[in-house]
């Protein structure tokens, strides 16, 4: 098991949108534009960094890589008693911290489906209901964070973050999990 | 309507874990450590110009709301219900390119689902996959989801909302960006 983490994940939103109109004028006269602008500067986002432990942004370990998904396929990750960490210890997480997932692939209609197991409970697992599942499209990102709760990992019907394929091709992903254990 | 958006997008992941490990030595042995560590890092940006299609968009709104306990903030993105943009010009959204939410609350339960409005239609087009899919969003906790490429398609009336509920006891703040096309 991991003995130390140091994590960060930072969303960043810059975006201007303007308008500019041209007012009625007698003519012969001058054109002036008139330019308004909406500035979006995404607010301040404290505790995004992750120490070592248990509880509030802390953490314990990390799993990531890339996956082809063959189509009409499914590629689970059980997050209790199943995978092993790069270290080769079982990873027996307790919470999920992050969860971070990128479509690799550029091509329309390449859509990857992004499913929590929430046999039991609302409030803990990242999607509502059994099943639920978030659309992820051709180069689209997904991030999903919870530092202060955690998604709550259970055993058995309760502990999978599953990628399907329902398209015609294989698809590849990125995926990055953040996690606590016992 | 706007006339011209620059959005630019990113996340930036950086994630080390190490192991340090002292191996059984014979006694009076001077022992050693053995570190071995992991670390990741991701980074991604998302770039929006002016215009239909692939890295293109519209328009945006934003803004912090509260809500109400046993309630729900619904944005419709399709003239509707009247969200306006920050022009005052009503948003009639063909697409929607980038979704971001902050539960703005640090208070342990404060739980909000967020539904997109799956009612009709392929499943290539909207955020979630069936009508009543929800993404928890917990507190402190952030939502980004993107699609620059194909973006998450706008009907009209039955699949044109991105819901907010709060069905927990007190009322909760977010915070909310999307990024839209239009015709």
């Amino acid at each position: 098991m991991a003995t130390a983490i140091d994590a960060s994940i930072v969303v960043s939103i810059a975006s201007t949108m303007s308008k500019n109109t041209v007012p009625p004028l007698p003519a012969g006269a001058t054109a002036l534009d008139s330019t308004s602008r909406d500035v979006y500067a995404q607010p301040a986002v404290t505790g995004t960094s992750y120490a070592f432990g248990v509880g509030p942004n802390l953490a314990k370990g990390h799993f990531h890589g890339q996956w082809p998904c063959a189509n009409a396929a499914q590629v689970v990750f059980d997050m209790n008693a199943v995978l092993d960490d790069v270290f080769g210890d079982q990873i027996v997480a307790t919470e999920v911290k992050a969860i971070y997932i990128h479509n690799l692939s550029t091509t329309v209609g390449d859509l990857l489906e992004v499913l929590g197991d929430v046999a039991a409970g609302p409030e803990m697992r990242f999607t509502l209901a059994a099943a639920d599942a978030v659309n992820l499209h051709p180069d689209g990102i997904l991030v999903l964070t919870s530092p202060i709760d955690g998604f709550a990992v259970g055993a058995g019907a309760n502990d999978t973050i599953e990628i399907d394929n329902n398209q015609a091709a294989p698809i590849s992903f990125e995926i990055y999990v953040l996690y606590e254990h016992a | 309507m706007a006339t011209d958006i620059t959005t630019s997008i990113g996340v930036s992941i950086t994630s080390n874990v190490s192991n340090t490990t002292v191996p059984t030595l014979p006694a009076g042995s001077t022992a050693l450590e053995s570190t071995s560590s992991d670390p990741y890092t991701e980074s991604q940006q998302e770039d929006y110009t002016f215009g239909v299609g692939s890295a293109k968009a519209k328009g945006h709104f934003h803004g912090t709301w509260s809500c109400a306990s046993a309630a729900q903030v619904v944005f419709d993105l399709n003239a509707l219900a009247g969200t306006f943009d920050a022009f005052g010009d009503l948003i009639t959204a063909t697409e929607i390119k980038a979704i971001y939410l902050h539960n703005v609350s640090t208070t342990t339960g404060d739980l909000l689902e967020v539904l997109g409005d799956a009612a009709a239609g392929g499943i290539t087009t909207r955020f979630t996959l069936a009508a009543g899919d929800a993404i928890n969003l917990h507190p402190n906790g952030v939502l980004l989801l993107t699609s620059p490429i194909e973006g998450f398609q706008v009907g009209a009336a039955a699949t044109d909302q991105i819901e907010i509920d709060n069905n927990t006891g007190g009322a909760i703040e977010f915070e909310i960006f999307v990024l839209y096309e239009h015709v």
